[in-house]
């Protein structure tokens, strides 16, 4: 018969089950509620237009609402498009930030809008063979205002909005926050001077990467990598946050771009007005 | 004991926990750098620094300028936009004449006080940039524009750079627009093509002027006098350096304006600094005051209403009347009166009718634009010349037309029988133009007259002040040259030296 010492340090079954096995089990339920972390992308390869914005933004809020979206990679192809996109989707962006990393992978092309957007980010890779930059606004003058027979209005701008010199000197404003957000967003980084920026020019990815524009040279893996790095984050999943958020994918129809007699892409708006955009003229 | 059992129990419930978040999770995100968005709300649409107009009153100057404007060449602007200078111009009592067509051009040209050409796109003839440069050389205004924003390629249109349009054109004064545009990033108006220039020197289309914006300009290339130059902040497309770049200067002569902008002078844009005075000072360069004329301008002779002047020993008669009307039509469709007198007014442009050797009121009134009429007996012909253009000139320039014997010397031209032909002579005073026809007799008084019909002395033998024209046959027939080369007359500048009212006495 085992003495009442021997009893002490024997553990029975039911003491098993309440000290180790019970509590085990309790604690990989609840570790089980501990999301497995997730790198969100969100690709943006078509010209920034109201349908692209909206796809992106929806994309990003969702990141925003789910505690498991630790971290989001921006994948770049995109020529930029209207001004009224690219601010959205970059305040959109700087607001994500503020609870999880942004990293840009450049696939191809960041130029105007797309680099705008691009400088909001926390860290930007670009393939060597991309082409980075052209800050500034391009835009078509509208026609000075005018008065018509049939055609009846309140006030002298009601019709064209403001005077034909007013338009111009706003694309001057426009280019102005764009530098602005160029130099809040590559602060010390920057080795060229605002002037030289906003030149216009648009740069291999490895004269950019020279010149701070960038941060680095790679492929897709090292920015998911150093997406995870910056948050701190290790075995997690990669997941398309436009599946996962069960958003519609980008129509193939272009309808941004103006269409020769061929029906080929001119590169040129459909639509006058300004634009961070870039139109490389053939 | 039962204290040891929780935390056994506690560890175990932790550790799965624990194990799975140090699986994933290895710190906490904290934002890289505080991001900041650009500050939307201070970004203020920039504005331009408007020029303070001062109401400009114009002294009233009677006699007939017309600024002719080339709009026959394809050129890349509208009428509306040079309403600016236009309307000064017309302020100032001149005339604007539209060239829609580039016909009888050399005609339109001798007309005119000023030639404007802005951005053409089709080509001129050699023949019309011949005329123009002779047009310059005899007095005329040029301002010619070359805006890197209007210019025009399209082959299949035959349109062309309109630099280098403008540039076959101001080539005889040794000056080009350069095919690059200027620009400025750092110091612009409300864009980078929009730049600053400061003027340089002194010069009176700079009168009153201290800054100028223009909005797209080329530079120039050449001898010229630099007026206006890019500030230290322009840079140039084709090298994106900077230096010294002028937008705007004068042919060496000074007859001749270029300027690589018209943006400065279009509405709203010439409101902006002093381009408003400098769209005044053109104006007054082009048409303040009327140019030096010869008879390389006829008929375009006269520049204020016309009086044709009685002599005595030459009476009008029915059939000069008819040819006279014929001049009278003539001048009316330039907006000038004609009137038969006998008294010399202040003011009036003066026809005089005569025959040759002259009476003593016509050698007045020649002498009175520096012709001189001589009878010699001298053993050789000999003429005093006019001093050659770039001496020092007397205060009168004179030609003397010497006969002797029954030859006439005339300068420029020959020697020339002192019979069956007719004289054209012409002069300018500050306040007169004096075109004198002088006949072999009376009746060919009528066959000079005729010439303004015909619109041009292409059948006479010309110099800058008199031509000869035939009197039954042709001058270049007979005409004896000068064994040795004559000095070539430029055109006089005189004062007046006989009283305008004065009374012919025959």
């Amino acid at each position: 018969m085992p003495n009442k010492k021997e009893k002490s340090l024997r553990w029975d079954q039911k003491q098993w089950l309440l000290l180790i096995i019970l509590p085990l089990l309790v604690g990989l339920i609840i570790s089980s509620f501990i999301p497995n972390p997730v790198i969100g992308t969100i690709t943006l390869v078509k010209a920034i237009d109201d349908s692209e914005t909206d796809r992106v933004v929806n994309q990003i809020r969702y990141a925003e609402t789910h505690p498991e979206i630790r971290a989001v990679v921006l994948i770049l192809d995109c020529p930029g498009g209207t001004i009224n996109g690219t601010e959205l989707i970059y305040l959109e962006l700087l607001k994500l930030r503020q609870t999880k990393p942004v990293v840009t992978m450049v696939q191809g092309l960041s130029a105007s809008g797309s680099f705008y957007i691009s400088v909001g980010t926390d860290y930007i890779i670009a393939n060597p063979s991309s082409m980075i930059g052209n800050v500034g606004v391009v835009g078509t003058i509208p026609s000075k205002p005018r008065v018509y027979e049939e055609e009846y209005s309140t006030g002298p701008y009601k019709l064209w909005g403001w005077p034909q010199d007013t338009y111009i000197r706003l694309m001057d404003v426009m280019k102005s926050t764009f530098l602005q957000a160029v130099l809040n967003g590559r602060g010390n980084l920057l080795k060229i001077s605002p002037e030289r920026i906003l030149r216009g020019e648009i740069y291999s990815a490895s004269d950019a990467y020279r010149m701070g524009l960038i941060d680095a040279l790679g492929p897709l893996s090292d920015a998911i990598e150093k997406a995870g790095e910056i948050a701190h984050i290790s075995h997690y999943e990669i997941a398309d946050l436009g599946e996962i958020a069960t958003i519609k994918p980008a129509t193939a129809t272009n309808t941004f771009f103006e269409l020769d007699e061929k029906g080929n892409s001119t590169g040129k708006p459909r639509e006058p007005g300004l634009y961070y955009l870039y139109i490389p003229e053939i | 004991m039962k204290k040891q059992y929780f935390l056994i129990a506690l560890v175990c419930l932790v550790i799965p926990v624990l194990a799975r978040l140090l699986w994933f999770y290895q710190g906490f995100y904290l934002p890289r750098t505080s991001s900041q968005a650009p500050e939307f709300e201070k970004f203020l649409i920039p504005q331009p620094t408007l020029s303070t107009q001062v109401a400009q009153e114009f002294v009233k100057n009677t006699q007939r300028r017309n600024v002719l404007v080339d709009f026959s060449h394809a050129n890349r602007f509208s009428l509306s936009e040079i309403d600016p200078l236009t309307n000064i111009i017309l302020q100032m009592g001149a005339n604007i004449q539209i060239d829609y067509d580039g016909k009888d051009f050399i005609n339109k040209l001798q007309d005119a006080n000023a030639y404007i050409v802005i951005a053409p796109t089709t080509k001129f003839s050699k023949e019309n940039i011949q005329a123009i440069s002779d047009f310059v050389d005899r007095g005329g205004r040029l301002l010619i524009i070359a805006d890197p924003t209007r210019t025009y390629q399209n082959y299949y249109f035959d349109l062309e750079d309109s630099v280098l349009i403008a540039n076959q054109i101001i080539d005889p004064f040794d000056i080009a627009f350069k095919t690059d545009y200027l620009y400025s990033i750092t110091h612009n108006e409300g864009n980078y093509r929009n730049i600053y220039a400061l003027p340089v020197g002194e010069n009176q289309i700079l009168a009153g002027i201290s800054n100028i914006v223009f909005y797209g300009a080329h530079p120039m290339a050449g001898s010229y006098i630099p007026l206006l130059q890019g500030d230290e902040t322009t840079l140039s497309s084709g090298t994106d350096q900077g230096g010294a770049f002028f937008i705007a200067g004068l042919s060496l002569k000074g007859n001749v304006l270029v300027l690589g902008d018209m943006g400065f002078m279009v509405t709203p844009y010439n409101q902006v600094v002093d381009n408003y005075r400098l769209v005044l000072n053109i104006a007054n360069y082009l048409a303040g005051t009327a140019r030096t004329r010869s008879l390389a301008d006829f008929p375009n002779l006269f520049s204020r209403d016309v009086n044709i002047l009685q002599t005595v020993g030459f009476s009008i008669d029915k059939t000069i009347v008819a040819e006279l009307s014929s001049l009278q039509s003539f001048l009316k469709s330039k907006g000038l009166n004609v009137t038969i007198t006998s008294k010399i007014e202040d003011n009036k442009d003066l026809l005089v009718l005569g025959t040759y050797p002259p009476s003593n009121t016509i050698d007045n009134i020649l002498g009175a634009v520096g012709i001189h009429f001589k009878i010699t007996e001298a053993n050789s012909l000999e003429s005093a010349f006019l001093t050659e253009a770039g001496t020092q000139a007397p205060s009168h320039s004179k030609l003397e037309i010497i006969l002797k014997n029954d030859n006439y010397l005339i300068p420029g031209i020959g020697v020339i029988p002192a019979s069956g032909f007719n004289f054209v002579l012409y002069g300018q005073t500050v306040e007169q133009n004096i075109l004198v026809l002088l006949a072999e007799s009376p009746k060919n008084v009528i066959e000079l007259l005729k010439l303004f019909n015909k619109g041009s002395l292409k059948d006479c033998m010309l110099q800058p002040n008199v031509a000869v024209c035939a009197g039954g046959i042709s001058p270049r027939d007979i005409v004896t040259p000068l064994s040795t080369t004559p000095t070539p007359m430029p055109t006089p500048s005189v004062t007046a030296t006989f009283s305008p009212s004065q009374t012919p006495a025959g």
